[in-house]
């Protein structure tokens, strides 16, 4: 139903043709899936292994972790095909099921150490003087990583959707399944820790 | 420079990272789901056929039982044979 009307759907500019191209594509693969072809999951994994990689890579900075978080994702989202209702993009919906894949992977390596104490002050000092662009990408990386590490999952889940990626309180919402509210208490909550941190290295913060 | 800024400014140069590529095997996803179902086909013959095949004896195990139970109901039968 949902197909036939994306099909029918009057297409606007290059960019919706595409998008909407691509949603039909993944549609056409899961019915196919969910009608027991093979090798129809097979092409949606390939077609959205990078979207889940690049997102899964905000999760862990250690390499074997990052392919089994992006297989689980893809587990998951295996698993609960039959859910999917097509309400969103399929892209959005895998979205989620990375985000939940990543918290709760957050959450057990925070139940399994104590707070890391990972030396951040030397490289944070420097790299905070300097411009994004002159920095090193993997260096910066590694210091986000590590000073996100040190806050509780739920406000280093929220600071990462907010302000590393971007996104918006609806957005954040969607993907965590909180209300709007909470991700504002949240994002307010998780800014104040982030700060007594920056000032704890020894950073000068306004 | 407030904690938002510094936060920013450090995605902004993480944003230039390279992100690892993994390629993910689906097929592992569906070897395991088509030798489930392979593996379940005959367990599902199997189940039919000792039900049927359990419904017969179930209704023969009460007959016997009633029979024990009550034999009255055999001397009844066995007169029954002889009148007729």
């Amino acid at each position: 139903m949902v197909f036939m009307f994306l099909t029918s759907g009057l297409i606007a500019s290059p960019t919706e043709n595409t998008l909407l191209s691509c949603q039909e594509i993944d549609l056409r693969d899961i019915n196919s899936c969910l009608d027991g072809d093979g090798n129809a999951y097979a092409r949606l994994v390939e077609r959205n292994q990078s979207m889940v990689a690049a997102r899964m890579w905000r999760f862990t900075r250690d390499k074997t972790a990052h392919q089994e978080l992006v297989q689980e994702v893809f587990v998951e989202a295996y698993l609960s095909l039959s859910k999917y209702g097509a309400k969103a993009p399929f892209q959005h919906w895998l979205s989620r099921i990375a985000t939940i894949v990543g918290y709760r992977f957050w959450k057990y390596r925070s139940r399994e150490r104590s707070r890391s104490s990972i030396p951040i002050e030397e490289e944070l000092d420097q790299l905070v003087a300097a411009e994004p662009e002159s920095m090193d990408p993997s260096v910066a990386a590694d210091v986000l990583h590590s000073l996100l590490e040190q806050l509780p999952p739920r406000d280093r889940l929220v600071l990462v959707l907010r302000y590393v990626e971007d996104r918006s309180v609806e957005e954040t919402a969607e993907l965590t399944g909180w209300t709007g509210a909470m991700v504002k208490v949240q994002s307010w909550r998780a800014r104040k820790k982030l700060r007594k941190l920056l000032q704890d290295a020894g950073v000068e913060v306004e | 420079m407030n904690e938002l800024e510094i936060l920013k400014k450090l995605a902004a140069a993480a944003a230039r990272e390279e992100v690892p590529q993994v390629r993910v095997g689906s097929r592992p996803i569906e070897i395991p789901t088509a030798a489930e179902d392979d593996f379940s086909r005959p367990l599902v013959w199997i189940a039919g056929f000792a039900s049927a095949m359990a419904l017969p004896a179930i209704i023969f195990a009460v007959y016997t039982l009633d029979s024990w139970t009550d034999p009255l109901l055999g001397v009844i039968d066995g007169l029954n044979w002889i009148l007729s």
